[in-house]
């Protein structure tokens, strides 16, 4: 058994996940509304209350992937002077654990 | 029917309301007047979520030492052999002393202060090595007689045992604090197998060889072993509670055909099945001194995903709550470089930066539900600093994208903006604590010359001066908590070197350095008060240990040493936080998954409350 599932929900705000939630499985955040969810019931069902779209790894990871690079495109059209300020540094790749 | 006296021997008294419950009261029975109900206070077990090991040092197959509160996780194997020592204070974990010879397979006994780790398998192969531990430091002691790994130890610093171990092996050895000597040899040769109890009352079940598990348990008493009842679940290389006597101990996890959760309480005599591990695991680490109370960290799943998880076992008449992360409301504008002030039901942000890529003077409030835009910041900035409450706060500093440092302030009552004095030194990312009428400000970036300044600054209510002392190092992007006079601070960046560990307290007029963190950290956030406080998220570079760009991770500080705490769901920097003077806050968008986040998370600590039960009669 896969010990993480991965799916693509929108973050509604309050009560997107709770704290119950945050004890019950594990929950970690990524771009383009993907979600690592911890391989179990409460997990699973979470993802699917939350009208989530379950992916596979390698699918998830190409949705990560699309919106880091148009991220990396758009910094790359910054100005230098944009580029140095503190903070603002060229987004990095993601890569699913 | 019989009096309830009559088969106790004991009358139910009578409370016009619950008693003031404390451990006393587990078992007892009293009626409530008021409710009309008979009530009791019954002890409840459970394995609740801890704070995870330091993540660069997910690993498995370390040995355990000490108790729930007082931990420690020795060596094992990550991505190679640990040579790492970590210390968990019953919330979290931080960074001990080293140990001379990494290993994994390790043989561990005694407490956090007082610790022992024999044999094991290092680099070279099997060692004898056997290394002491002071509390901060590992010190090479005499060798052990046979080299071994994957077995099983009890005891204590001064009387510990070791025994069996990958092959499979028989045989035991008695530590006197000097020197080794042989014991008597196990019934049943095996590795991995559970153990706790004392050199002269020791306990051995469950274990290996891989060829198939074994549940027999033994007991030793100084000098030869007896099979006794066995386990109910045939396993191996899971964790006991090895500090516990063995009339009161408990086996966690391990292998059977595949990783399981199960766990097993033992009296003595017999073995019952308690409530499961919340992640299945093997080669995982276990404290704990009695079968009420472990802790049970790392290890492994059937792939070799290793864990940094860490779960504790609690039985009591309190109902403890872990700390967590929920989600909060959406902010009506996504941004970074956000700043805010309050508490984590009564909090302001303001200023920020926009998609593409512009500054806003939108500011929100937060009632502990929802955002709701209030007046707007006189002017459109980002990364400015905010102090106070939510009705009565300074907006100060800030840039104006790219490259402007106006250093103006702007008081906030609730509803409108008032202008204040221009900062001594025109500053963004900076550190911010205090009221509105008497803050002080700790270094930033200046956007010329060294880019990052030293300077210290106070505030009045209406003008900024330059305070006679100036912070330690100069340095931006740091994080504080506190007040204007009991201020803690840690993280920040001074290039080109990598984010300092390095953190600091103020007390109004002087600087003291404190306990290094965890990581380096810049672009944070940080809430609390100068001895409790929590920094996460931001960068955290791998190069000081962290998990690098837009971490997950918290930390807290307890006014004089760092542990793990829980992590954030989403990983973020520049983005806005609460400034509570207590564990309860909340972060808000930053630069994450998308560069203008609107998501907020809202942080509880844990909690622990005794409570009692109504009994009835289904």
């Amino acid at each position: 058994m896969a010990h993480f599932i991965y799916g693509v929900a929108t973050n509604t705000g309050k009560g997107f996940f709770t704290a119950e939630d945050r004890r019950a499985f594990f929950l970690r955040g990524y771009p383009a509304d993907v979600w690592m969810v911890g391989n179990n019931v409460s997990g699973a069902m979470w993802l699917a209350e939350k009208g989530g779209v379950e992916k596979t790894k390698s699918e998830a990871q190409a949705l990560i992937d699309a919106e880091i690079t148009a991220a990396q495109t758009a910094w790359d059209a910054l100005s230098d002077e944009e580029k140095a300020r503190p903070g603002n540094d060229r987004p990095a790749d993601v890569i699913l654990p | 029917m019989a009096d309830y006296a009559d088969i106790y021997g004991k009358r139910v008294k009578e409370f016009t309301n619950d008693p003031t419950l404390n451990s006393s009261y587990e078992g007892q029975v009293w009626y409530n007047e008021n409710s009309g109900t008979l009530r009791s206070a019954v002890a409840i077990e459970a394995w609740s979520s801890g704070s995870n090991l330091i993540t660069a040092k997910a690993r498995y197959t370390q040995g355990g030492v000490g108790t729930q509160t007082a931990a420690l996780a020795v060596g094992g194997y990550s991505t190679g052999i640990v040579t790492e020592t970590e210390e968990y204070n019953g919330s979290g974990w931080s960074a001990g002393g080293a140990l001379g010879t990494g290993r994994y397979g390790i043989y561990t006994a005694g407490t956090q202060t007082a610790g022992l780790a024999a044999t094991g398998k290092g680099p070279p192969g099997v060692v004898t090595n056997v290394e002491e531990y002071n509390g901060s430091s590992w010190s090479e002691v005499n060798n052990n007689s046979t080299g071994r790994f994957l077995g099983s130890s009890c005891g204590t610093q001064t009387a510990g045992l070791i025994y069996g171990g990958a092959g499979p092996n028989n045989q035991t050895e008695e530590y006197d604090g000097t020197n080794w000597t042989n014991g008597g040899n196990l019934n049943t040769a095996r590795n991995t197998g559970f153990s706790s109890g004392t050199q002269t009352a020791g306990l051995i079940a469950g274990g290996g060889p891989g060829s198939g598990n074994t549940a027999a348990s033994e007991h030793y008493d100084g000098s030869s072993w007896t099979t006794v009842n066995s386990m109910n679940t045939a396993r191996r290389s899971g964790a006991p509670s090895i500090a516990g006597l063995r009339t009161s101990s408990l086996a966690f996890g391990g292998f059977t055909t595949t990783m399981v959760t199960n766990t097993e309480a033992y009296d003595g005599t017999t073995w019952t099945n308690s409530p499961t591990l919340g992640t299945a695991r093997y080669g995982l680490g276990g404290a704990g001194d009695s079968s009420g109370s472990a802790l049970a960290f790392g290890g492994q799943n059937n792939s070799g995903t290793t864990y940094s998880l860490t779960e504790e076992f609690t039985k009591s008449i309190n109902t403890i709550t872990g700390a967590a992360w929920a989600s909060g409301g959406n902010l009506n504008t996504g941004r970074y470089g956000l700043r805010g002030t309050g508490t984590q039901t009564a909090m302001v942000v303001a200023g920020g930066n926009v998609p593409p890529n512009s500054n806003t003077a939108v500011a929100e409030e937060y009632n502990g539900s929802s955002w709701t835009n209030t007046t707007s910041l006189p002017a459109v900035i980002q990364d400015g600093n905010m102090t106070g409450t939510e009705t009565a706060s300074i907006y100060a500093g800030g840039t104006i994208n790219p490259g402007s440092y106006p250093g103006n302030t702007n008081a906030y009552n609730g509803s409108s903006w008032t202008s204040g004095g221009n900062m001594n030194t025109d500053v963004s990312q900076y550190g911010l604590t205090g009221t509105s009428t008497a803050a002080v400000a700790f270094g930033g970036y200046i956007g010329s010359g060294p880019g990052r300044t030293a300077d210290v600054q106070n505030y009045n209510g209406s003008s900024w001066t330059a305070n006679p002392t100036s912070l330690p190092a100069v340095r931006g992007l740091l994080r504080t908590a506190g007040t204007q006079t009991a201020t803690f601070m840690a993280g920040g960046n001074a290039p080109p070197g990598p984010q300092p560990v390095t953190s600091f307290s103020y007390d109004g007029s002087s600087f003291s350095s404190e306990a290094d963190s965890i990581v380096g950290m810049d672009d944070h956030g940080a809430w609390g008060t100068a001895t409790e406080a929590y920094f996460m998220g931001g960068d955290q570079p791998t190069g000081t240990g962290g998990t690098g760009p837009k971490a997950v991770n918290n930390f807290y500080y307890n006014g004089t040493s760092w542990v793990t705490s829980v992590n954030m769901t989403t990983g973020k920097n520049t983005f806005g936080f609460s400034k509570s003077p207590n564990t309860a806050g909340l972060v808000c968008g930053g630069n994450g998954p998308s560069a203008h986040m609107n998501t907020t998370e809202e942080f509880t600590g844990e909690t622990s409350v005794a409570t009692a039960k109504t009994l009835t009669t289904s």
